[in-house]
């Protein structure tokens, strides 16, 4: 077998090792390579900056543990900055492990900067039926929620005294792996106008730059790259950092591999028609 | 050892990865039941009908019943009727939606070539003001002409009303193909950055949550 057919026909455990080997080296020594700032990072992080006080936010987990690699660090920098500017928030989900995955997240956040449930955030644990729910919410908080995810009656948690209806919610982020945001567009964002700051995975970004042309999100984290972003606005860098760096050096060996595939490829191709063109 | 014994899968298919699948499998569809009983069920149903004397929330038991005679021949039209009665809310709801979703989306894809951009209605406290359109700059002009070559190439591609037998025709479905061809591009490069995502977010969980318990042992 010559070095092209050995290029050709790599195998899969030796491209996994190598993987495991490159993403695990910026994971132990981060290698602090530059984030950009891109303009719809900027511009969520610059909708945070303005909600007018007496507002509070609302955090939709809408990912599974499945995605939680990708969501979780976009959801903790908002939460940061949730916290650091003074805005109260609530979690919500429409999925069972969300709720979980969603106050894992805001305990880890608050515990990090000093902050308590109730007073600076609160779970309004599992939703269900996104079209009703939402309908509802819109119109009357309190009497759609009844109580909060630990079974305080919602009127009793301090930060949702005063919170009645959708004018009172100053931005609602969605963290999802799928597309969740539809709804919120559809009966909250279309209706009532209230900014909504869109946190997906890598793969749905393609189709957030839709809704983001169109106003209808506020901004937008795109995947690991995206919390890294907001996390140097923060000045606070975390996972996404760190886990950027890994996704660079892995996109490097990547680029390098389809290289080696496709070299490996056109030899042994051009070795068999005896050097000429494609095999006909 | 859950992470690991999950992504042994990724040497070959084993009996560690089934056993560790199968209590994922179980984990989760017991902790999603029971979930639903405790925030939605319970404080929204069961706990107004017994403690608050809600009584006509037990129509919702009769409704819900109502899906199980799916499974009787004789009398699967009483799931006809609540199939039906959720059919017709949920059209509803998505006519209601789709205004609001795509008119947006519609008026965005307007881009004027010249002039002033458009006026954009933007939420200021609680009031919505009209922005007036600014004077294009020649990036902008660019940047909406090829908006505009790509919205209509792309569509004349899915127009399938005669044959695409016109050559001016047929090189801009040609073209519009191409414009697809580099979004799935793109939709493939954010599809295995993804996954890398995930598979960083297992690792730092195995390097810096877990691994770091047995840092004293070395």
């Amino acid at each position: 077998m010559t070095i092209w057919e050995r290029l050709d026909r790599i195998d899969r455990k030796y491209i996994y090792t190598l993987l495991l080997l490159v993403l695990a080296w910026p994971l132990i020594r981060p290698l602090g390579l530059p984030v950009a700032v891109t303009p719809q990072v900027q511009s969520l992080y610059d909708t945070i900056e303005h909600i007018p006080k007496g507002k509070i936010a609302i955090v939709s987990i809408e990912y599974g543990v499945g995605t939680e690699g990708e969501n979780g660090p976009q959801t903790r920098a908002i939460m940061h900055h949730l916290f650091e500017r003074g805005v109260p928030f609530a979690v919500m989900s429409y999925g069972a492990d969300g709720v979980k995955l969603g106050e894992n997240c805001a305990t880890a956040v608050a515990k990090q900067l000093g902050k308590k449930y109730g007073k600076d955030w609160c779970s309004w644990g599992l939703q269900v039926n996104p079209a009703v729910y939402l309908q509802a919410l819109a119109k009357d908080v309190p009497g759609t929620l009844v109580k909060d995810a630990r079974g305080t009656p919602i009127r009793k948690v301090p930060m949702m005294k005063n919170v009645r209806t959708i004018r009172d919610i100053g931005i609602i982020t969605v963290s999802t792996g799928g597309w969740a945001l539809g709804t919120w567009i559809q009966f909250i964002q279309g209706v009532y106008g209230t900014p909504i700051g869109y946190l997906p995975t890598a793969v749905m970004v393609p189709e957030g730059y839709d809704p983001l042309d169109a106003g209808q999100v506020c901004g937008m984290l795109p995947g690991m790259a995206g919390a890294a972003a907001y996390e140097r606005l923060n000045s606070f860098p975390e996972k996404g950092t760190i886990g950027t760096d890994a996704l660079s050096t892995s996109h490097i060996l990547i680029i390098v591999l389809v290289i080696l595939g496709n070299i490996g490829t056109s030899m042994t191709r051009r070795r068999r028609t005896g050097g000429g063109g494609a095999e006909s | 050892v859950c992470t690991v014994g999950i992504l042994s899968v990724v040497y070959r298919e084993n009996a560690v990865y089934r056993f560790f699948e199968h209590i994922f499998i179980g984990i989760a569809t017991g902790f999603g039941a029971y979930i639903t009983v405790v925030n939605v069920l319970w404080p929204r149903c069961f706990e107004l009908m017994i403690k608050k004397g809600h009584w006509y929330w037990a129509f919702t038991i009769v409704a819900g019943a109502m899906w199980y005679f799916i499974f009787s021949r004789k009398h699967f039209w009483i799931s006809r009727m609540i199939q039906q009665t959720l059919m017709g809310l949920g059209a509803g709801w998505l006519f209601k939606g789709f205004a609001s979703s795509n008119m947006a989306k519609f008026f965005a894809s307007m881009k004027p070539l010249w002039g002033k951009s458009l006026p954009k209605a933007v939420l200021v406290g609680e009031t919505t003001k009209i922005v007036p359109g600014h004077p294009l700059s020649s990036g902008e002009v660019f940047s909406h002409l090829i908006f505009i070559v790509v919205l209509f190439t792309v569509m004349s591609y899915f127009f399938f009303s005669f044959e695409h037998k016109n050559r001016t025709v047929v090189r801009t479905t040609q073209l519009g193909r191409f414009f697809l061809m580099f979004t799935f591009g793109a939709m493939f490069g954010s599809t295995v950055m993804a996954r890398l995502s995930l598979l960083i977010g297992r690792m730092d969980f195995l390097i810096h949550d877990w691994f770091v318990h047995f840092r004293g042992l070395f």
